[in-house]
């Protein structure tokens, strides 16, 4: 055994220091707040682009023929704002919300893993530095759709196809890595006291959502590996000359794509979960039910696929099949819908920004589940296929839904990270100007769609004029109103009303009862008391 | 967890601390060799139809799940043992073996105890002597800081 006699002191171990200086600080951090910042400014930079792209479109559809851009072109805005949206915009916000918040509400003293945080971070921007290079190659860039459909992605993609690859496997890479990362977290690191059942919701959401992650990412690279393989080495995966089968593609992706959905939303139901609680002044209705309920949806996530490819011929017993799972899930999620409309009965509420934000979600959210619900009928869906009814649906879902529950996320931690309360009028003011717009943009596509106008096409008839333009101004007011938001977010940045430890009378969570605001750049040295 | 056994007849004192383990290792076992089984059978799954291509993906991640689930366990398996008589004072730090050990004479020891950072929130406490101090139970709670300090304190009163 050997014996050592010790140098250090005490005094000369740092657990107290703040963080580096200068832009090192960000390149080289392992703290979970700066990396946790890093990926909201990510996701915020990727919104503005990928909405800079839904102009273009929008701008084109503002009349019937062709106006600005050409069909290509046009190809290549759709695509890459799909991509873009889902995989550069929401995902990465809610990892940056899990960054900020996980530690802090389970009372461990940074992630598990600091370092492969910081390399899960930094591997998208080149991901999507590299994305957006496409649009500058020979060929132009991917132009074949967020789905990538083979034989498009694969026989007839551009040469870009293959950097689209390439960043594919690094964000899925980043996923895993931020996934493992959550799970070490939240399984190994919680202060004592802290029982899972005594977990936030929101903590709850991620730890699902990371095991939906880490459970589909694999066949999401398995996908674009085989894509590869047979743009290059000669194989017939999706090729039916070969042996192939395209429709084996939609399969594996859709198997990927269904909990993908499911992965951009079970974290929102997690912030809501925490909002409503304290502007309604209540414990949250149903804590236990709403845990299973998230449970149960991750686990029929895996089993209603191919309710996206009803129109590709699929047996009547299959249609039967995937039409009932569908609409099964609408059960857990209607209890949660039911949870948070309890909480708030009786409730002594108020309505500051991000409970108009919650509430926003709620009532939005429900339209894009009831449109999903028409769209899981099978008869039905033959109908609508690829219309702009399902545009209006996954919009309503992931606009209303996902991006208005980041955005209540902001509002109501923004105090708690900088110590500086935003703005009320203006958030306010953006909270209205948003959702006014946003329905304005996409209520009317409801009615194209069952008018049978198709998605994904630059010209359209003359007979679904009115609503594309009503829509478009609806695109460019809510685009305004983003860039609105970016306003509040560095006013409240640099400065501001200070806020108070507990920031909302209502606020519970170890976060806001144990916690200074801001919280200090180490924010338990030592595990907090739960009660 | 603070564990305190009186050694021997000789007198002498072992207190034994461990960080606090949300999940037992047997839990934590479960809940991957689950995981494994879902991925896995994802990964089958697809090689029946074909597409043998996503097996691979599956094994290379499960396998780096295993490493970084047993990575963080092995920070929550960490112990230290403070050995005190009359004479020497052992202070042991490790994971399931001694990684580093110092030797202090007890009649000359020492415990410090201070709150430092914003609001006194970071407590340390550190054993030794002549200038050379070895922090103990740094993972440690607040409660269990003080039952920590109160009985290293007694420890020493009474050897």
């Amino acid at each position: 055994m050997s014996t050592e006699i010790a140098h250090e002191t005490a005094h000369d171990e740092h657990h107290d220091h703040g963080p580096a200086k200068g832009l090192m600080r960000w390149v080289t951090t392992t703290n979970h707040k700066d990396i946790g910042t890093l990926y909201l400014w990510l996701s915020f930079i990727m919104l503005l682009y990928g909405g800079s792209m839904a102009m273009i479109i929008r701008l084109e559809l503002f009349q019937p023929g062709l106006q600005w851009v050409e069909p290509h072109f046009f190809n290549q805005m759709t695509t890459m704002h799909g991509l873009v949206m889902v995989f550069g915009a929401i995902m990465p916000a809610f990892v940056g919300l899990a960054n900020w918040l996980i530690p802090m509400m389970i009372g461990a003293p940074d992630m598990a893993l600091p370092r492969m945080n910081n390399w899960s971070f930094w591997i998208l921007p080149f991901a999507f530095g590299m994305l957006a290079c496409t649009t500058f190659m020979e060929g132009g860039a991917p132009a074949f759709g967020w789905t990538f459909y083979a034989p498009l992605s694969t026989t007839f993609a551009p040469a870009s196809t293959d950097f689209f690859i390439f960043a594919v496997h690094l964000m899925g890479i980043s996923s895993v890595m931020g996934s493992i990362n959550i799970i070490a977290t939240i399984l190994n690191m919680r202060a004592p006291g802290m029982t899972l059942m005594k977990m936030p919701l929101f903590v709850w959401t991620w730890l699902i959502t990371a095991y939906l992650l880490i459970a589909v990412m694999p066949v999401l690279a398995g996908a674009v590996t085989m894509m590869l393989t047979d743009r290059h080495f000669g194989t017939s995966f999706f090729d039916a000359a070969g042996g192939g089968d395209p429709v084996m593609f939609q399969h594996i992706f859709w198997f990927f794509g269904h909990p993908e959905v499911y992965i951009m939303i079970l974290p929102a139901f997690g912030v809501i979960s925490a909002i409503i609680p304290t502007f309604a002044r209540k414990p949250l209705f149903g804590y236990s039910s709403m845990v299973y309920a998230s449970a149960s949806i991750a686990i029929l996530s895996f089993m209603v696929w191919a309710h996206h490819m009803f129109t590709t011929g699929m047996p009547v017993a299959g249609e039967l099949y995937f039409m009932y799972a569908t609409i099964l899930i609408s059960v857990p999620t209607g209890v949660k819908v039911f949870n948070w409309v309890t909480t708030m009965w009786k409730g002594s509420m108020t309505f500051e920004t991000p409970m108009l934000f919650a509430l926003g979600f709620i009532v939005m959210f429900t339209i894009g589940g009831f449109s999903g619900l028409m769209l899981g009928v099978a008869p039905v869906d033959t109908q609508y296929h690829d219309t702009y009814f399902v545009v209006a649906h996954f919009h309503y879902v992931l606009v209303t839904g996902a991006l208005y529950s980041i955005i209540a996320a902001f509002y109501y931690w923004v105090p708690k990270w900088t110590g500086h309360m935003y703005d009320e009028r203006l958030g306010k003011i953006h909270f209205w100007w948003s959702t006014i717009a946003v329905n304005v943009l996409f209520f009317p596509q409801h009615f194209v769609g069952l008018a049978g106008m198709p998605r994904r096409i630059p010209d359209y008839a003359l007979q679904f004029a009115e609503f594309n333009q009503i829509s478009s101004i609806g695109g460019f007011a809510f685009g305004l109103a983003q860039v609105f938001f970016l306003y509040i977010v560095i006013k409240t940045i640099r400065g501001g009303e200070k806020a108070t430890d507990r920031v909302w009378e209502g606020a519970t969570g170890l976060e806001f009862e144990q916690l200074p605001s801001p919280p200090p750049y180490h924010s338990f040295n030592e595990p907090p008391p739960v009660k | 967890m603070i564990r305190i056994d009186q050694v021997l007849p000789d007198g002498a004192y072992r207190i034994v601390l461990s960080p606090n383990c949300s999940i037992r290792w047997r839990d934590l076992v479960l809940f991957y060799i689950f995981t494994c089984v879902i991925a896995l059978a994802i990964g089958i799954f697809f090689t029946i139809q074909g597409l043998w291509l996503v097996l691979p993906f599956s094994g290379l991640e499960m396998l780096a799940l295993g490493y970084c689930l047993y990575l963080t366990s092995r920070k929550v398996y960490r112990q230290e043992v403070i050995t005190l008589d009359a004479e020497r004072t052992r202070v042991e730090k490790g994971v399931q073996r001694i990684d580093y050990s110092w030797e202090f004479e007890t009649p000359w020891l020492r415990l410090v105890d201070e709150s430092r950072g914003a609001r006194k929130r970071d407590r340390r406490l550190a054993l030794g002597s002549h200038g050379n101090y070895v922090e103990v139970g740094d993972f440690l709670d607040h409660t269990e800081k003080d039952a920590l300090a109160f009985q290293l304190k007694d420890c020493i009163i009474r050897v």
